[in-house]
């Protein structure tokens, strides 16, 4: 097992290296630079050429790359360009916020999601499946910022019992329970919005994967000799439906640390997807390649995980 | 071409904007109630706070409440005195000489003198200065000499005493005043640090270290920027105890101004009823200065015919525009410049909306309608045009422009494009790394804006020598009598009578019409009536923030 995972770490190197490669490629290559978007008379093109001399933007792409690389290999992630802030700091401050977020949302999809995929396969084709099968598309299917808005409209506005936006009250002064219930109030309706495409997927997956087990052989023997279904469902099926749902929570991981664009938009949550699509916009190249960094080291991060436990959940895969 | 004094921020954002013709007090007969907190809803994050670096109207939202400068514009935007007593221009308009005030502090207690406005000056013309507000000093004699290294000082800033400072310009410099607008940075703090690497300092980043009426507490990113009351501010102590920004989407702002979770922001036109029809909020609506106008390329030789660019005007419904697009928070101009300027000429003739007019000059000048199509052909020619465009509000108009010019037989491809990507490869593209103008296969015809300050920096876009790299004439628009005209105004400081030459000079764009000026804008800050005294200005949304109060 130790072996294994070295060895993936070890895979993952030369892989993290073409991924920013491609990322600094493309971003490159998108029109304009970070100096595009402060062009103002004040500062004429020869004067916004001279801040582009000054950043190093004028040098070969191969060259900015490895100068790039080098730093980050010294644990340097630069500065913004867009406000000369350190890159490290940026990341780390929206980090927070970020797992906070995608990590109430992966939990709540898991301990709501799987039970509800278990429901609704034991009791196949029934009044409730069907219910749970609405809703599960429901959720896949509404966009994220239409429900959000909806959200914002119904429990912000007209009933005003939560915070539409931001992390906690500005200048509320609270303090110890206060400041905690404060923090959850704010989290309520974007984690609300981002479990429910997540919660879905789980939904779906459970559901299927336990129509298949329960269809097997061994549990109809399981049945057979008289055990308590409870113990049928869930010692004999569910553990060994539990591979597919190790895939999709291996897949939903990098979620954690790369936030999602929109929610965070939306209700001015200050993680790392608003970053990453605020640094764009500007082209604020260091700040994007970080994001890109951080998102291509958890994905392989993601897909390790779930490697790992599938050898726990299942007996029969072995690494050598 | 020294002139490129007061900025016009071409950005996307919230335009800085003058107090309208309305000025009711609010305050009513209670008096001002010290204390309280305002915050202020903006989608517009600052990302810079050392004032000479790149400042965008998000950033100057907030350096406008830490610094302060020589000289500021008022209500009515003439030049008041601000760290400057008194100032005294000499008879030949080369020597200004300011008396500054005394008593003055650095928000960490250190005097302010004389040699803060030095340093602030030279640095701007510092060889290794990059942040693009050059223009503000270039004026000066020997910035440029100190800036190509050929002088180790710049020569015609002296100090005189510890509160007594003189400029003297190379020549007379019709906006010379208004280049000392720009805010005075601390040279105890900046002194030691190569301008080159000013972006990454503290007081660029979180810390800025000013005069003004407010300090920084926090910069919390994508979350608020506090500020609390400067208690030795030698205007006055502000009413309120603090001042924070707040930062989100629009649309979770609106919503928290609705809830009563902020007390101000900005409110886009669309949103304007929704605001009025709640109780508790009421409306602030300026005329902004800032205006919106649809470019021709002079590289393209249809656009070099004055009776097509004619046919283009007389086709296009602006009164429309402003109506339906824009539900009527607008003012229809006939002259490429912002209604509250001085700059701008009311009674200058334009091309009015006739259709038909339209057609007859694009008949007389041989243009046939291809009944197939509907766009008009010669000699194998198609009247097919690119527009390029990149804000919200210019895509609510942008397709009744299309429909309008369909309708005479024009036919424009619409292309939205994300504001870097514009800037790069339609108005500024490159070759080997240096901007050019471009040519008529890259650009055609746009819509843009101009966000102007205290200068309507003309030159810059019509000058006939300011064409990319040097400067922003993109349309590669050149009339020499403009020029001349341009050229004259420069070399006066009476306003009046720059005022007269660019009345002129508006008149004669207005009938040549190198940019069709669509309108000037209106600005809506929406704010809750508990927020007292709230009377944005030109100077900013923030004009007179100390008199502000909250009553409870």
């Amino acid at each position: 097992m130790f072996t294994f995972i070295l060895r993936r770490t070890l895979q993952a190197v030369p892989i993290t290296v073409i991924v920013t490669m491609i990322v600094f490629i493309v971003m490159q290559m998108t029109p304009g630079n970070p100096m595009s978007t402060l062009i103002n008379p004040d500062a004429p093109p020869e004067e916004i050429v001279r801040r582009e001399r000054q950043l190093g933007l004028d040098r070969p792409l191969y060259v900015q790359y490895l100068a790039w690389l080098r730093e980050v290999i010294r644990g340097n992630l630069g500065h913004s360009t867009k406000g000369g802030r350190r890159v490290s700091e940026m990341i780390w401050s929206r980090l927070g916020p970020t797992l906070l977020l995608a990590g109430t949302a992966i939990a709540v999809s898991f301990l709501v999601g799987v039970p509800i995929g278990v429901l609704s396969a034991v009791r196949r084709y029934s009044a409730l499946d069907y219910a749970l099968t609405v809703f599960a598309f429901f959720g896949l299917s509404v966009p994220n910022f239409f429900f959000a808005i909806g959200l914002i409209y119904v429990f912000a506005v007209q009933l005003d019992w939560l915070p539409a936006m931001g992390l906690a009250t500005i200048a509320s002064g609270y303090t110890g329970w206060a400041l905690v219930v404060d923090h959850l109030r704010h989290l309520v309706l974007p984690a609300a919005v981002l479990s429910l495409s997540t919660l879905a997927t789980v939904v779906r997956f459970t559901r299927s994967a336990m129509l298949e087990v329960l269809a097997a052989d061994y549990i109809r023997t399981a049945d057979a000799k008289g055990l308590h279904p409870r113990v049928v469902v869930y010692r004999h099926a569910l553990l060994n439906a539990l591979i597919p749902i190790v895939t999709v929570l291996g897949l939903l991981l990098p979620f954690l640390f790369s936030g999602s664009f929109i929610v965070e938009a939306i209700f001015a949550w200050p993680g790392l997807g608003q970053l990453g699509v605020q640094a764009i916009f500007s082209r604020d190249y260091p700040v994007v390649m970080a994001i890109n960094l951080f998102a291509a080291l958890s994905v392989l991060a993601g897909s390790l995980i779930a490697d790992v436990l599938y050898a726990v959940v299942d007996p029969r895969i072995r690494y050598e | 071409m020294s002139s490129q004094a007061v900025r016009v921020a071409l950005a996307i954002a919230v335009s800085l904007s003058v107090l309208g013709a309305s000025a009711p007090g609010l305050a009513g007969p209670s008096a001002p109630q010290r204390g309280g907190i305002v915050r202020f809803g903006t989608a517009f994050e600052p990302a810079r706070l050392n004032p000479t670096l790149y400042p965008s109207p998000a950033d100057r939202q907030v350096t406008e409440l830490v610094y302060n400068r020589l000289l500021k514009p008022d209500y009515n935007m003439r030049l008041v005195t601000d760290l400057a007593e008194s100032y005294e221009i000499s008879p030949d308009k080369l020597v200004i000489t300011f008396k500054l005030r005394r008593g003055v502090r650095w928000h960490d207690g250190t005097p302010f003198t004389a040699r803060d406005v030095a340093f602030t000056f030279r640095s701007l013309a510092h060889p290794n200065y990059a942040g693009g507000q050059v223009a503000f000093a270039s004026a000066i004699r020997g910035a440029r000499a100190y800036r190509e290294r050929r002088a180790s000082d710049v020569e015609g800033i002296r100090v005189l005493d510890d509160h007594t400072i003189q400029f003297t310009l190379e020549e007379v410099h019709g906006p010379a005043l208004a280049n000392f607008t720009h805010p005075i940075i601390p040279a105890h703090i900046l002194g030691p640090v190569d301008p080159a690497q000013w972006d990454r300092h503290p007081t660029n980043v979180d810390r800025p270290v000013g005069t003004g009426p407010f300090k920084i507490v926090r910069v919390a990113v994508q979350q608020f920027v506090e500020l609390e009351a400067n208690p030795d501010y030698f205007g006055g102590r502000p009413n309120i105890d603090r001042f924070i920004w707040v930062l989100g989407d629009e649309a979770a702002l609106l919503s928290s101004l609705l809830a009563g979770r902020i007390d101000a922001m900005a409110v886009p036109v669309t949103e304007a009823r929704t605001v009025r029809n709640q109780r508790q909020l009421d409306i602030k609506e300026m005329k902004a200065n800032t205006f919106f106008y649809m470019g021709f390329n002079m590289a393209h030789p249809l656009f070099r015919q004055k009776r097509v660019r004619q046919a283009f005007a007389h086709a296009i419904d602006r009164d429309e525009i402003c109506r339906s697009a824009l539900q009527g928070y607008c003012q229809v101009v006939q002259v490429p410049m912002a209604a509250p300027m001085w700059s701008f000429n009311p009674d200058a003739k334009g091309y009015a909306y006739d259709p038909p007019r339209a057609r007859r000059i694009l008949e007389e000048l041989g243009w046939q309608v291809n009944p197939s199509t509907g766009i008009r052909e010669k000699d194998g020619q198609r009247l097919q045009f690119e527009m390029v465009y990149s804000t919200p509000i210019m895509a609510t108009y942008a397709p009744l422009i299309q429909q309008d010019l369909r309708a005479v037989g024009i036919g424009i491809d619409l292309v939205r494009l994300d504001w870097p990507t514009m800037v790069a490869t339609k108005l500024l593209p490159r070759t080997g790394g240096q901007p050019r103008a471009p040519t008529a296969q890259e650009l055609q015809t746009w819509l843009l804006f101009r966000a102007l300050l205290l200068e309507p920096l003309g030159e810059l876009h019509y000058g006939c020598d300011q064409q990319p790299p040097k400067g922003f004439n993109f349309t590669q628009y050149c009339n020499r009598q403009v020029d001349r005209l341009l050229k004259m105004q420069l070399g006066t400081m009476d306003l009046s009578e720059r005022a007269a030459i660019y009345k002129r000079i508006m008149a004669i764009l207005a009938d040549d019409i190198p940019w069709i000026p669509l309108y000037s804008s209106v600005d809506l800050y929406g704010y809750n009536r508990r927020l007292q005294n709230f009377e944005p200005g030109v100077n900013g949304v923030t004009q007179n923030v100390t008199q502000w109060w909250i009553r409870r």
